[in-house]
């Protein structure tokens, strides 16, 4: 009698735990293979993108909603076309007194580099590149503007950034994004969620692409811009590509890639993708590398974690560090 | 590059440059003059074919600047920090400013290479035109179709405000394939724009209704009046007849002759409030103008009066007569009941048009924003010569919108737009909190009905599972909990929480709840998870499958088990950050109920077993090892309210209460222990069923005993005896 009974016992309890494992997983594919949720609009002015996927796409949509209210918050401290973002003060008065932490953070990671570099990668370029982007002009300017790019004339404290000589300014362009990516990545990773694809201003991928496999990203040639040169695999890393290929600045060949030592633009390197866990060192990486050169890659890197470069030289070929 | 050096500014030209000392032979002059147009045509060339920056100018052909800003005849380069721009100007008069994406945003579209986008910017505010000059957009290039409905779409940004996000125009969709690079050209232009222009103008912040007395366009004053910044008098010699004949002068003579038949124009007469440059700047000459803004007290208010033709002008003569107190004596304000009559130092006349400024000083209580009424009085000679004044006509202005800047828009903050798109979800959850706060309130009356209290009970608890659950993904989650500790140590502002509008207001009920009633609130009735687990054990109960509860004693180890998640997941969060997103996944809130089990397979099997658990013990998990339902308990310990009610027979003799609890929250001493409790609100469903509860089913015995009374006993006891 006891036996018969628990033997009824002992079915119902394995049908239910059947039961319910079916239930989950029939409800799991119920749900499938999530649509990802995609945000284009501007950050900082990069054409910028959020790709999310989650299995409840209103948790995709309202998180992307709090997102954009971040992103907010940081371009009023970052943004150098408004006259009341963080980084316009501090360029016109010289000194905050008050900084928020994202601007005190992305000066340590600009000045971190900018040791390492030797200068090669230097946040005080922006009197260097007012003047390029004016025309030029005389040598004399020229040194006088070069006088004004000194990393080592920023002063920061825990809360303050300063510049120790007047007519001082700083950018963070691309380093800057390459906080807000990290920024909204950690954050998204925060929410829970898994995979992802933020691309603002700098990529990074947090986790891979659906079906497990790495997100590809295609890098284009230097030399012919319209042509992808290869493609990178990117599973939650971050990517920072530097190439002089871009806007031509004055005539002499110079690009956007400016020395900071000479005012000059560095010939040695055409393009340098870094990979990294963190895009601020991505971009870092990737500008300081072009301007330093490929024998400076090695030492650079090794300073950051679990970070590679694919390095385009002049001559067309393509090496790895 | 013909017509170069007509848009250039003189020290901008290299030709002029070299060629300045004038002693070379004019051999080397010529030759000089040659090389240096061939060298200005190879850099223009270049900065075309390469897309590089270079200067503005050079970019800047004729046919681009006719392209991006119709009727424009010179541009020159702006000298300021602002970002680069060429001021435009249609003969003297300054229209706008053309600029270039590339200088001043840089941004790129589709490639990563930033194209050159060239856009003209009206000084009100508008698009004039764009056109493209360099791009290496993929889908672009080398497709003619394409190319061509970008030059339309571009076209098409024609009239838009200088706004990023302004609408009108074409869709970026309309350069089908090349979506993203068109979008990315539109919004460079407008937030360009934007830029250029806000840079240079004062006009962009104004904190309320201001009279904009800033920008210029040059308007006639047909159009003035058909706008109505213009109040016009277009008096026929018959409309002065008329005056006449009302004023009771029909048999005279008016002071100054008519011309010509009845439907001659007598006076034409405009009369409008001149600060704004696009009434008075037009109104009278420019030297005029500038005596107002540059040769007045700060504040001095003034009204333009202009004579446009007739005979009969508004000055009259006798304003110069010293005699006459240097009267205008044609013309009066009036506003408000207050007159304002104008001498001549107060009128700052034209010369070479009857147009005049009126002056109002800054104390002379006019308020040019309310309506005002303007007088022209004429006058009759009466027999004996003497002048007699009339009304000729009376103008009723007020100061057109177009004439008056408004503050901007309060935007919503960013956190806001979740709230307002959000709103249908919002109030979902708004009466389902209010339906859930009824049944809190009138639990008496429901808990005396078993079958309701069943019915809204599951009803509740489903509701909660599939829409808050499933549906609206708003599982309240210990992360929630660690992100508001954290909050105040984290830069993120309090808009960054505010902005999940479902998480908000469950989270404040709780907290409310929380105070008010304890735990139970949000443990029994809000969490999703917690409602799959006790609708599983419901359904597991009804398939008869044995049930196990551990003994009081084991079960008051058991529940630390929650607190030393809770110990744990908070440890982590501040030792090793990086690990504690594992530790949180002791929660399977992400996998059963935000991603519905559509996850990895170790994650689904971790919440079936929890759920399977849940089956044979009911809502396992939540006593054991929830860390939230641990936070929330800690806390319960400060609610105020006590609702549940008890009788002094629970606990001592009566175990019904105890036994029917799910979740084994009442002692054997009878007290519920609220940390526990889940607000099922079961117990009271017992405490009120008088056919289960003991002491209530003694008393129904008794009464119904004393109802039925002693009288049908006594039959019975007599029946027996009869027997």
């Amino acid at each position: 009698m006891a036996g018969r009974l628990n033997r009824r016992h002992a079915l119902r309890i394995l049908g239910a735990g059947a039961v319910l494992g079916l239930g989950a997983v029939g409800l799991g594919t119920m749900r499938g293979q999530p649509e990802p949720k995609v945000w284009r609009g501007e950050v900082l002015g990069a054409v910028s993108a959020m790709t999310l996927w989650h299995p409840n796409p209103r948790v995709a949509e309202r998180t992307i909603g709090r997102m954009l209210v971040e992103i907010d918050r940081l371009d009023r401290i970052f943004s150098l076309y408004r006259k009341d973002s963080e980084l316009v003060q501090l360029n016109s008065e010289g000194r905050l007194a008050e900084a928020s932490a994202d601007l005190v953070l992305v000066f340590e990671e600009s000045l971190r580099i900018a040791h390492l570099s030797n200068g090669a990668f230097d946040p005080s370029i922006q009197p260097l590149w007012q003047f390029k982007a004016r025309g030029g002009g005389s040598k004399e300017e020229l040194g006088q503007v070069l006088g004004l790019v000194d990393h080592a004339a920023i002063d920061l404290g825990a809360r303050s950034i300063g510049f120790a000589r007047p007519g001082m300014a700083a950018t963070l362009n691309g380093i800057a994004q390459g906080h807000i990516t990290d920024r909204i990545t950690d954050l998204l990773v925060n929410d829970g969620f898994e995979q992802a694809m933020v691309e603002l201003g700098e990529t990074r991928a947090l986790g891979s692409a659906p079906g497990g496999r790495p997100f590809a990203v295609g890098l284009v040639d230097p030399a012919d811009p319209r042509a992808i040169a290869r493609q990178v695999e990117l599973a939650s890393a971050g990517l920072a590509v530097s190439g002089g290929y871009g806007l031509r600045l004055d005539a002499e060949g110079g690009n956007h890639v400016i020395d900071p030592a000479t005012g000059t633009s560095p010939g040695d390197l055409t393009q340098v993708a870094v990979i990294s866990p963190r895009s601020i060192w991505a971009d870092a990486l990737s500008t300081a590398i072009s301007v330093a050169g490929e024998a400076a890659a090695p030492r650079l890197l090794a300073a950051y974690p679990e970070s590679r470069a694919i390095l385009w030289r002049a001559d067309g070929t393509v090496v790895e560090a | 590059m013909a017509g170069l050096p007509m848009m250039r500014s003189a020290e901008q030209t290299p030709a002029a440059g070299t060629l300045s000392p004038v002693r070379l032979a004019t051999a080397l002059r010529l030759l000089l003059l040659v090389m240096a147009l061939w060298l200005c045509q190879m850099v223009a060339a270049a900065a075309q074919s390469e897309g590089s920056g270079g200067p503005l100018l050079d970019r800047l052909t004729p046919e681009v600047v006719e392209a991006v800003f119709p009727g424009i005849t010179r541009v020159e380069l702006v000298e300021d920090d602002g970002p680069a721009a060429a001021a435009a100007y249609a003969g003297e008069e300054m229209a706008g400013y053309i600029f270039s994406t590339l200088d001043v945003l840089r941004a790129p579209g589709y490639s990563s290479t930033p194209f050159d986008v060239v856009a003209g910017v009206g000084l009100d505010g508008r698009v004039t035109g764009a056109v493209v000059l360099f791009h290496r957009e993929p889908y672009l290039m080398n497709d003619e179709r394409r190319t061509g409905q970008l030059v339309t779409f571009l076209h098409a940004l024609e009239g838009l405000e200088s706004r990023l996000g302004a609408t009108g125009g074409l869709e970026p969709g309309f350069v089908a394939g090349a979506t993203i690079s068109a979008r990315a050209m539109r919004n460079a232009v407008l937030e360009g724009a934007g830029m250029v222009l806000g840079y240079r103008t004062e006009m962009v912040v104004v904190t309320e209704p201001t009279i904009d007395t800033i920008n210029f366009k040059p308007m006639s004053a047909d159009e003035l009046t058909d706008m109505g910044a213009l109040a016009r008098a277009r008096i026929t010699n018959a409309d002065l007849a008329a005056a006449m004949e009302q004023a009771g002068l029909g048999d005279y003579l008016p002071e100054i002759p008519t011309v010509g038949g009845p439907n001659d124009l007598y006076a034409d007469i405009v009369f409008g409030y001149a600060n704004p440059p696009k009434i008075g700047r037009n109104g009278v000459t420019a030297e005029t103008f500038d005596q107002l803004v540059n040769g007045t007290p700060e504040g001095t208010m003034a009204i333009y009066a202009g004579s446009l033709g007739g005979v009969f002008d508004h000055r009259g003569a006798r304003f110069n007569n010293l005699s006459a107190g240097l009267l205008l004596e044609r013309i009066s304000v009036e506003q408000g009941g207050k007159t304002f009559r104008l001498h001549k130092p107060d009128v700052i006349f034209s010369r070479g048009k009857i147009a005049d400024l009126l002056l109002l000083p800054p104390d002379a209580q006019f308020d040019p924003m309310a309506p005002w009424t303007a007088q022209i009085y004429a006058s009759a000679r009466l027999p004996d010569g003497s002048l007699r004044q009339f009304q000729l006509a009376d103008l009723d202005y007020s100061l057109p919108p177009e004439m008056i800047l408004m503050p901007p828009p309060v935007l919503a903050p960013a956190w806001a737009e979740p709230w307002i798109e959000g709103w249908p979800e919002i109030a979902i959850l708004v009466v389902a909190l209010s339906v859930l706060t009824a049944i809190l309130v009138f639990q008496g009356q429901l808990t005396r009905r078993r079958k309701l209290h069943l019915w809204v009970r599951n009803g509740f608890l489903l509701f909660t599972l599939v829409w808050i659950g499933w549906i609206a993904g708003a599982q309240l989650s210990i992360v929630h909990v660690i992100n508001y500790i954290k909050a105040p140590f984290s830069d993120l502002g309090f808009a960054f929480y505010l902005a999940e509008p479902l998480i908000v207001i469950l989270s404040i009920y709780t907290a409310v709840s929380l105070v008010l009633l304890g735990r139970g609130v949000f443990c029994g009735w809000l969490c999703p998870f917690g409602a799959l687990q006790e609708l599983l054990a419901k359904v597991a109960r009804a398939l008869k499958l044995p049930q196990w509860n551990p003994s009081e004693t084991l079960q008051r180890q058991l529940w630390w088990g929650k607190y030393a998640s809770l110990a744990l997941i908070l440890v982590l969060v501040f030792v090793a950050p990086d690990l504690s997103s594992i530790a949180q996944e002791i929660e399977p809130f992400k996998t059963a109920i935000t991603a519905m089990f559509a996850r990895a397979l170790p994650y689904v099997i971790y919440a079936v077993i929890l759920l399977g658990i849940g089956l044979f013990t009911e809502r396992a998990f939540c006593r054991f090892l929830c860390p939230l339902g641990a936070t929330l308990a800690v806390l319960d310990r400060l609610h105020l309210i006590e609702m549940l009610k008890r009788r002094p027979e629970c606990g001592n003799p009566c175990h019904l209460c105890e036994r029917s609890c799910p979740v084994r929250a009442i002692e054997k001493s009878g007290k519920i222990v609220m940390a526990e409790c889940f607000q099922c609100l079961d117990c009271q469903v017992e405490y009120y069923d008088d056919h289960r509860c003991p002491p209530l089913s003694k008393i129904r015995k008794q009464l119904e005993k004393a109802k039925r009374g002693p009288a049908p006993a006594r039959p019975a006891v007599v029946a027996r005896k009869a027997a």
